[in-house]
């Protein structure tokens, strides 16, 4: 390889394309961290608390967010995504769009008077639609970086921002920007997507307003989150007394082809009903499952502390019907509980969906510009998952986290380390000789 | 006796494309079930029995009879397993074996006589012409009795039977 140290683009801005890029950067490495969205830190910035340990996952992560945004070493493109990937002789040419945000990103100083006089509400896409933005914002009040964007499908050209922001930042002219990068190496990242339950015709999400995912819920229970951290459920604004959570909703299912296990739902509706017994004293939690698989560091003792010390009750079986009282809108939940052979309707005032993790969009184009393959749901390929799980069949191109697969957070973490080691072993490799 | 997947395979290549073997006990299509909502029949119960290889015991059972073929299992069926397809298998070899509930005897019958499931009774048809509804449209049970007769029906129906 040439004189000058070699680059690694990382795509994708969540946990793991952070972790990635803290480790590729601390090497001395330059790095490009391309992420689609406005600001960096993906789900797990929406999430309220992380499990086994209940730690506040935005107190865990937003710092991370900012030492990425600061390292001397890291070039952070936001909103902004990859459509090109040429391989050269000496890495790869990389074609990057960075789509106009209509405010200078140098300029704006995040002061955020813009969104305060911009007259425009639009359902917030960081609050799962419970809560509103304005159609100039940041996603989050942590968002990094802390630069307001423009969504002009809901912009109306009132000119309000430009006309009260005192930095000058608003331009309504900004053209997509097409950057070409030279790297040696670039790690995919590129995460999930939660899957979309109103495939699932027999539970009404979408149609029945107490009927909730999992997500929604972590931010209704957030302190930070559209409820201001009051659990009341979306019809009516009152307090549930009786939450149910119903698990494998689109995992373990092969009507929607994702005969896969998530991973994470147990865990994750095992936290969320131990924080909604924090919350609410009086709250009775139910959850229905068909296998409790906490299969990691600690899981298991959480998942007996939450039947024992915190009281939730564990049905085995699978809801086949949620029926709406349209007056009410409490929810009838039919159920067998197949350790007794007993078939149960069961009312609640909310339900919460534990929705399994799916590949996101674009991932098709993404493995075809890359030359990476995925398997039959849309998830990356490992070049072996035993020997080399990090590692793709294309050589220089690297893989990390959810985009391989559903997983939680420490794997994550873990997987983007490993990823990062074996990137710059690559680079490191190339350029010495 | 024959357990496991090896005896479901010999049950289920027979006549069709339900896959017992797939079940993995969720309950979905029992708590689904109309039937099993006013009876003992459930569906999860059935394929675990049948995943244990209790053949003879599902054939002689009366609960295959209770599904009432509405194929809710089978759209709720997280795995493809298609259950009611499996009862309707459990029943056409429980036939095959003489095993028929008179019930379904009489109705066999019917069809031969009548071309009809049911038979229409007397006081209905008086009671159409009470109300001055047109008389039902007359059914010719000579083509569905030739077809019945070529593949043995009537002689299916009679199989087992207590005189």
């Amino acid at each position: 390889m040439g004189e000058e140290q070699p680059a690694i683009l990382v795509i994708g801005g969540g946990i793991a394309g952070i972790q990635a890029a803290l480790d590729v950067a601390s090497q001395g490495f330059t790095v490009y961290l391309v992420e689609r969205k406005p600001s960096i830190g993906g789900h797990m910035a929406m999430l309220d608390k992380t499990f086994p340990t209940l730690d506040c996952s935005q107190c865990i992560l937003t710092p991370k967010m900012v030492d990425v945004a600061r390292h001397p070493n890291v070039r952070l493109l936001t909103y902004s995504e990859v459509k090109d990937v040429k391989r050269e002789e000496n890495g790869f040419l990389v074609k990057v769009l960075k789509k106009p945000r209509y405010v200078k990103e140098d300029v704006c100083t995040g002061c955020g008077i813009c969104a305060m006089h911009c007259p425009v509400e639009v359902p917030s896409e960081f609050n799962m639609g419970l809560g509103i933005r304005k159609a100039i914002y940041v996603p989050f009040p942590q968002a990094v970086p802390l630069k307001y964007t423009i969504d002009r499908d809901h912009c109306i050209r009132c000119r309000l921002c430009q006309n009260v922001c005192a930095a000058g930042a608003i331009d309504f002219d900004q053209q997509p920007e097409e950057l070409e990068l030279k790297v040696g190496a670039i790690i995919v990242a590129t995460g999930f997507e939660t899957f979309d339950a109103r495939k699932i015709g027999e539970y009404g999400y979408g149609r029945y307003p107490n009927v909730v995912t999992g997500l929604e819920l972590e931010r209704i229970v957030s302190a930070a989150g559209p409820m201001g951290g009051h659990i009341i459920r979306p019809s009516d604004g009152k307090i549930p007394r009786r939450v149910a959570f119903i698990q494998c909703v689109g995992s373990r299912d092969k009507r929607f082809g994702n005969p896969y296990c998530s991973r994470v739902c147990c865990m994750y509706a095992i936290k969320n009903a131990i924080l909604l017994k924090e919350h609410l004293h009086e709250v009775d939690v139910t959850i229905f499952y068909m296998d409790i698989r906490t299969y990691g560091k600690g899981f298991e003792e959480f998942y007996r502390r939450a039947e024992e010390e915190f009281g939730i009750k564990f049905v085995r079986g699978r809801v086949s019907e949620i029926e709406e009282d349209p007056e009410t809108k409490n929810l009838r939940v039919i159920i067998e509980n197949t350790e007794t052979g007993e078939i149960l309707q069961e009312e609640f005032d909310m339900v919460v969906l534990s929705v399994g993790l799916v590949p996101p969009k674009g991932v098709k184009e993404l493995s075809k510009i890359l030359g990476v393959p995925v398997d039959e749901y849309g998830f990356f390929v490992e070049k072996d998952i035993m020997t080399s799980p990090m590692e793709t069949k294309a050589e220089g191109i690297f893989l990390a986290g959810t985009a391989l697969g559903p997983k939680d957070i420490p794997d994550s973490v873990a997987e983007a380390s490993a990823a990062a080691m074996r990137a710059v072993n690559y680079v490191v490799r190339r350029w010495k000789s | 006796m024959e357990t496991g997947t090896r005896a479901v395979d010999k049950l289920t290549k027979l006549l069709s494309k339900s896959r017992p073997e797939h079940c993995y006990q969720c309950g979905k299509c029992t708590s689904g079930c109309p039937a099993a909502l006013h009876t003992e029949f459930r569906p999860r119960d059935i394929l675990i029995m049948a995943q244990l290889g209790m053949t003879e015991e599902l054939l002689k059972s009366k609960l295959i009879w209770m599904c009432i073929t509405c194929f809710t299992c089978l759209d709720v069926c997280p795995r493809d397993v298609e259950p009611t397809e499996f009862m309707i298998t459990l029943r056409n070899l429980a036939a095959l074996r003489g095993i028929i509930p008179t019930v379904y005897r009489g109705e066999g019958s019917a069809i031969l006589e009548t071309g009809l499931a049911f038979r229409i009774p007397e006081s209905r048809v008086k009671m159409r012409e009470r109300y001055g509804l047109p008389p039902l449209p007359r059914v010719d049970a000579e083509p569905v009795r030739r077809l019945l007769k070529s593949v043995d029906f009537d002689k299916l129906i009679q199989r087992g039977e207590k005189k």
